[in-house]
């Protein structure tokens, strides 16, 4: 293999981190979908590495991975929906400004 | 054994009385009457066993045991006592007797009657007890008889107060006879007279001490300087009282209480002048006093202080016999002055000579029997007071001391003076009172009813006769019966020749100064001695002295004792109670802000804790997030091993 | 990608960490850029960087299908949205919360944290491949069809309820 294996998830893990980042500080609503869609790719980059350095018979994490794009799509569909169904209502997607569960 | 019913005679009238009395209304003193009569009766046999068969009756039983030696009490009848006995009893039923007319309208009649009861039961117990513990309680009896007398009115303020300085006085007085007995039953061990007799010497150096004391008790009793002070105030109480108590029976207690203990005197001649001047310096000072005063009963009063010095200086003077015969004869003559002077009050409802006059007219039973007896005290022989004057003089006239031979003169011509005072104050008073034109409405006043004028003449018959017993013509008989025998000192005769002469110009002067109203002094000689005469007529300001310097300085500490009462021992006892209701408020109080402080506190702390934990909830998802991703943050490093 | 050696293989690591430096550079201006349709970019930028990285990990249809569907459907969807909703370039208005510091100290702990515990742990040493071929198209169809046949259809079955959701969530309501 080219490079270690550790190597390729530090990069996973450093795109784990921005997005986790991203997550926790984007105002925007649409930004904070942005930030998870890097989250569910490190998490995908993971499971083609180890596939690929410990290999299984069947592929078994390239399927995986498969059926993460597929969930992360549906996500983003009903996230995006969502989104449009609050801005219409409120004329904002600013999530420090959506505090309906405030305690 | 008849002797133990002579006082309890009055004892049982007095408990009948004190507790039935009101039932018998005007028969109350009847049963008082028939006591005494009873106890009279046995007097007088008691007196002919003592003089036919020369028995002294004694009746005794042992008290109590007093490790291992036996305490006696018990009566006994010898001639001192029986003497004694006699007078008290016969005069007393007089007196009593009087008492009826005297206090027909008082509305407590029938305890009058009761304390004169308990009156005759301790002073015959006293006479008759043969040692000094029965005495004692005799004696400590007719204090409080007296005291209960002379306050028998005691709505009126100066009555109570009168009966409170008797009996104060003479408690004061008490204290020397009760350390006396204390001394005697510690030295002697034995506290009857016969014991005391015949122990005498074994005192030793004691036996001044103990004479003193006991002389100190007598002049509690006997109302000699300076505890004389009593006397004249107890006149607040009824008339017959006076007669009773203080002038024939329970004053002459302490004369009868010296002549019994003499024999512990005579071997001290220091003892003995001090008797006699005391005596005898009272009796001046006394007389001096009556000149001056116009209360009938002041006069009277002041005149028994004179007479009981009398007394007390022929004690003094190594007498019994003319101590006991005077006081025999001034029983007598005084118990009438007194009813007489009664008599006059009761008419004329005011007691000052000033406002009387001219009573002879409109009471002449009274008025004569007054005067009988103030002949009989002027010393006029033959009537009673002579033939005892004479006596003391005797005796004064043969005393001598070692120290001071002459004294015995000093005394004698002490006597005749003070014999020529008393004829000239009571002659005043009988002036005044019975004499001349009447000044008020002494037109009014009218002769007081037989009940009271019957024992009047009585006791005249006796004032005038009853010194003939002790007089030659008498047969001596009665030195014979109390064993005085011939001391080898009759009065000589020229002694009574000055005397009477004495007496007689003592009368003279008061007829020419009271009843013809010449002035006897030139009038320069008046004003100059006016400051003398205000002193003595003030009675010396001996009252004022012992109320500046003993009563106020007294009361000022118990109103002390009374205020640290008050504030420390009450005070602490307060404080003991705010303390408690303090602590109880603290405990309130903490149990309020503390308990239920912490109680609200948790409940505080539970809400403060939520509101802190409710910043938590923003209603930002992203906080929320954060907060779970730092959590699987720590989580991951803890189990990659980069955090431990 | 076959086995490269010697020089070629130093050009393949350097050409690896180019990529993986640009995909990272993506994700960052992914979450940093004020302007969303920026931001958006940088997302694409980053989805096609993580394709040249499953091509070096030997998953060419992962590769394609990331493409296709993430870079092609999704981040279109995205960009959809974007212009749909976003006031797209307020200078005014702050791209990250108030929480920036907390999370950026979080994210760098992980960051670094992982990091360390990646590179100082002992890999099992990965098998030699020596000749073996790596994984086929086929054999991943299989393996979808019989081992994770349950997963492919709660999938198929996830995304029609997505799909109707998203319908019914975001239609216009009727007034």
């Amino acid at each position: 293999m080219i490079v270690p294996l550790p190597h390729i998830l530090v990069v996973s893990a450093g795109l784990f981190a921005i997005g986790l980042f991203g997550a926790l500080t984007r105002r925007n609503a649409i930004g904070i979908l942005m930030s998870i869609e890097l989250i569910l790719n490190s998490a995908n980059l993971n499971l083609i590495a180890f596939n690929r350095y410990w290999g299984t018979s069947n592929g078994a994490g390239q399927v995986t991975a498969l059926l993460v794009i597929g969930i992360a799509a549906s996500g983003a569909v009903v996230g995006l929906a969502l989104i449009l169904a609050i801005f219409r209502h409120r004329q904002t997607i600013s999530a420090d400004e959506i505090k309906l569960l405030k305690g | 054994m008849s002797l133990l019913l002579i006082p309890l005679f009055p004892l049982i009238a007095f408990l009948i009385l004190i507790l039935a009395g009101r039932r018998f209304g005007k028969a109350a003193p009847a049963i008082s009457l028939l006591a005494l009569a009873g106890s009279a009766f046995l007097s007088v046999s008691a007196f002919q066993a003592l003089r036919t068969v020369q028995e002294v009756l004694r009746v005794s039983w042992t008290w109590l045991s007093l490790g291992g030696k036996p305490l006696t009490m018990g009566f006994q009848a010898d001639a001192l006592s029986t003497t004694m006995c006699l007078v008290v009893t016969i005069i007393g039923f007089f007196i009593m007797l009087y008492s009826i007319g005297y206090m027909a309208e008082d509305k407590r009649f029938s305890r009058f009657f009761a304390y004169l009861s308990l009156f005759f039961t301790a002073i015959l117990t006293l006479v008759l007890a043969d040692n000094f513990l029965l005495l004692y309680i005799g004696w400590e009896g007719v204090g409080l008889c007296s005291y209960l007398l002379i306050s028998f009115w005691f709505e009126k303020p100066a009555a109570a107060n009168a009966g409170k300085k008797a009996f104060i006085t003479t408690r004061i007085g008490d204290l020397g006879l009760f350390g006396a007995i204390l001394l005697l039953a510690l030295r002697l061990g034995d506290l009857s007279f016969v014991g005391l007799e015949a122990k005498a010497a074994t005192l030793g150096a004691m036996a001044p001490v103990v004479a003193l004391l006991i002389f100190w008790g007598a002049c509690g009793k006997s109302a000699q300087f300076p505890l004389h002070v009593w006397l004249p105030d107890a006149m607040e109480g009824p008339t017959p009282v006076s007669a009773l108590i203080h002038a024939a029976t329970m004053v002459a207690a302490g004369i009868y209480l010296v002549a019994r203990t003499l024999p512990l005197f005579l071997p001290n001649p220091n003892a003995m002048l001090v008797v006699a001047i005391v005596g005898g310096f009272t009796s001046f000072f006394a007389a001096t006093i009556a000149c001056t005063q116009t209360d009938l009963k002041r006069i009277l009063a002041y005149s028994t202080l004179s007479q009981l010095g009398l007394m007390m200086l022929a004690l003094g003077c190594g007498s019994a016999f003319a101590g006991m015969f005077h006081l025999v004869t001034h029983a007598w003559f005084k118990a009438l002055l007194f009813l007489g002077a009664g008599s006059v009050i009761h008419a004329m409802h005011h007691q000052e000579i000033t406002r009387m006059g001219g009573l002879l007219k409109t009471m002449p039973i009274t008025a004569t029997t007054f005067i009988v007896a103030s002949i009989a005290m002027a010393g006029i022989p033959p009537l009673s007071g002579f033939w005892s004057k004479e006596e003391i003089l005797a005796s004064a006239a043969g005393f001598s001391h070692p120290a001071f031979p002459g004294v015995g003169q000093i005394f004698l011509w002490l006597v005749i003076v003070i014999s020529g005072m008393t004829a000239f104050y009571i002659t005043r008073a009988v002036v005044l009172t019975f004499l001349g034109e009447p000044r008020e409405q002494g037109h009014h006043a009218h002769e007081s009813p037989l009940v009271m004028t019957g024992p009047l003449i009585f006791l005249s018959i006796g004032a005038a006769a009853v010194g003939l017993l002790g007089s030659p013509w008498g047969g001596h008989f009665f030195q014979r019966f109390l064993g005085a025998a011939e001391e080898g000192h009759h009065a000589s005769e020229w002694i009574a020749i000055v005397s009477v002469t004495v007496a007689a110009g003592g009368i003279a002067l008061a007829f020419l100064r009271y009843g013809a109203g010449v002035q006897l002094l030139p009038a320069g000689l008046r004003s100059a001695l006016r400051p003398v005469y205000n002193a003595v007529a003030n009675k010396y300001y001996v009252d004022e002295f012992y109320d500046r310097w003993i009563v106020q300085p007294l009361l000022r500490l118990t109103q002390r004792a009374f205020s640290f009462d008050q504030k420390v021992v009450d005070g602490a006892v307060n404080q003991a109670g705010e303390t408690g209701l303090r602590l109880s408020r603290a405990n309130g109080a903490f149990d309020q802000y503390g308990v239920d402080g912490a109680v609200n506190g948790v409940g505080f702390t539970f809400g403060r804790a939520g509101a802190t934990l409710r910043l938590i909830q923003t209603g930002l998802v992203q906080n929320y997030l954060l907060i779970a991703s730092a959590g699987a943050v720590v989580l991951f490093l803890l189990l990659g091993g980069v955090l431990r | 990608m076959h086995e490269f050696v010697g020089p070629l293989e130093c050009a393949a690591k350097a050409a690896f960490y180019v990529v993986a430096a640009v995909t990272l550079a993506g994700a960052v201006m992914a979450v940093s850029a004020r302007n969303l349709f920026r931001a958006a970019l940088g997302l694409a930028l980053c989805l096609f960087g993580v394709a040249a990285l499953y091509f070096f990990l030997e998953a060419e249809f992962l590769a394609v299908t990331q493409l296709l569907v993430y870079v092609g459907a999704i981040l279109t969807l995205i960009i959809f949205g974007v212009m749909l909703t976003a006031r797209i370039a307020d200078p005014t208005v702050a791209r990250w919360n108030k929480q920036a510091g907390w999370a950026g100290g979080l994210a760098l702990v992980l960051g670094l944290g992982l990091a360390s515990i990646l590179l100082k742990t002992s890999w099992p040493a990965a098998p030699s491949r020596g000749g073996s071929p790596p994984v086929q198209l086929a054999t991943l169809g299989r393996t979808l069809i019989s081992t994770y046949l349950l997963p492919f259809e709660l999938l198929s079955i996830l995304l029609l309820g997505a799909l109707i959701g998203a319908i019914v969530v975001a239609r216009k309501e009727k007034t």
